[in-house]
């Protein structure tokens, strides 16, 4: 069963999320992202964030031997990834097998959406320990919006009094003013090739 | 840069050797996409404000930081995009320090295939308490677009000291040295030596 909206989540937050919930044995979080290399970008954030070794661990070939390189890490945060490679006969086996994860430290599994549903679907008990611990990492709000773009360049209009056309005239002819704030402009007008 | 057509040819030539020394190439930061470097921004800007380094909020810090990608070229707005906030006024957007000392900063960068990020502008401003009387009221650290007809003639890498016409030669500081110095550095003792 797949959830209706997953709550979206930027890496620092999530980060400061799973460090601030400390370490507690048996503690999992799961991060849905789909892009390669999200693991990796993840510990980078969980080493500033977490006062815990953090490690990355790609998912074994089998549930047990997963479940056992997650154990005897405790005082250790685990981002787990690689979740994709589990069948079904996995995911039930992770299911019953899950209790022990209660001797391995804080696992954050980062998998992609179509990973959580076969969770979801056929680890029923660890979907439940899971409970609410679940985002869908997404960056696009801290990202200009196009009113946005517009009233910074509206502000930089007013403050110097010149238009987009003598800025984007200026840095073809070589005589762009030095200021940083013509750089930051250009790159507003999608003319950052003139820099 | 000494320009001054008063002055010895020679003492220009020095002038200019040094700013080859200071800034002799593109300035690049390998394996960094633009969303990486926002994110590990944003992860130490949020993490000082969850620390008490900083007294504006964690959610503050988060919507203060923002992202135009435009292209290839993007520009991280640090508090900087209602306002470049020349007459720096408490009542703009800006990040606070435990301290006292406020701050904003903007980078504009490009990524370039294979070779990482060159940062192609910045400016960042940090601004003292009143009550310190014989500091300067800011130092900003400016990095000049590249390749603009007067480059020459000024310092594209320098830092103002207290005031916007006064220059110094300053070496490149990278976006997180930029985070470093506005977080924990540019501190003063509890009694201050006399100027």
């Amino acid at each position: 069963m797949m959830p209706a909206t997953l709550a979206p989540i930027n890496l620092s937050e999530f980060a400061a999320r799973v460090a601030l919930h400390g370490d507690k044995a048996g503690s999992i979080f799961a991060l849905i992202a789909d892009a390669p290399g999200s693991a990796e970008e993840l510990q980078d954030e969980l080493n500033v964030f977490s006062e815990q070794p953090v490690r990355t661990l790609a998912a074994e070939k089998t549930a047990e031997a997963t479940i056992h390189a997650l154990i005897g890490a405790t005082g250790t945060l685990t981002i787990l990834s690689g979740l994709h490679v589990f069948t079904a006969v996995d995911w039930t086996e992770f299911d019953q097998l899950r209790n022990r994860l209660l001797q391995a430290g804080t696992t954050v599994m980062v998998m992609p959406l179509k990973t959580l549903g076969l969770l979801q679907d056929l680890a029923p008990n660890l979907s439940s320990w899971l409970g609410g611990r679940v985002w869908r990492w997404d960056e696009s709000a801290a990202a200009l919006s196009p009113p946005e773009i517009e009233a910074r360049l509206m502000t930089l209009r007013a403050s110097s009094g010149k238009s987009d056309d003598d800025v984007v005239a200026l840095a073809k002819s070589g005589a762009l003013p030095a200021e940083p704030e013509y750089a930051e402009w250009l790159v507003l007008l999608g003319q950052g090739g003139l820099i | 840069m000494i320009s001054d057509k008063h002055v010895p040819e020679a003492v220009v030539d020095r002038s200019r050797a040094l700013q080859t020394r200071v800034l002799a190439g593109p300035p690049l930061l390998t394996a960094m996409s633009p969303q990486r470097l926002f994110t590990t921004m944003r992860t130490h800007l949020t993490k000082a404000a969850e620390d008490g380094r900083l007294k504006t909020s964690f959610a503050n810090v988060m919507a203060q930081l923002r992202l135009a990608p435009q292209g290839e070229e993007f520009t991280i707005y640090g508090a900087r995009l209602e306002s470049a906030n020349f007459k720096r006024s408490r009542a703009e957007p800006h990040f606070l320090r435990q301290d006292g000392a406020w701050f904003d900063f903007m980078v504009t960068g490009r990524g370039t295939a294979g070779r990482g990020l060159e940062i192609l502008a910045y400016s960042c401003e940090i601004r003292f308490p009143d009550e310190l009387l014989t500091f300067p009221r800011f130092v900003r650290f400016d990095l000049n677009p590249p390749g603009h007809a007067n480059e020459s003639a000024a310092m594209r890498c320098h830092m103002h000291p207290g005031h916007n016409d006064l220059q110094v030669v300053a070496p490149f500081i990278g976006p997180l040295e930029i985070l470093d110095l506005c977080i924990h550095g540019l501190t003063w003792p509890a009694k201050q030596r006399s100027i």
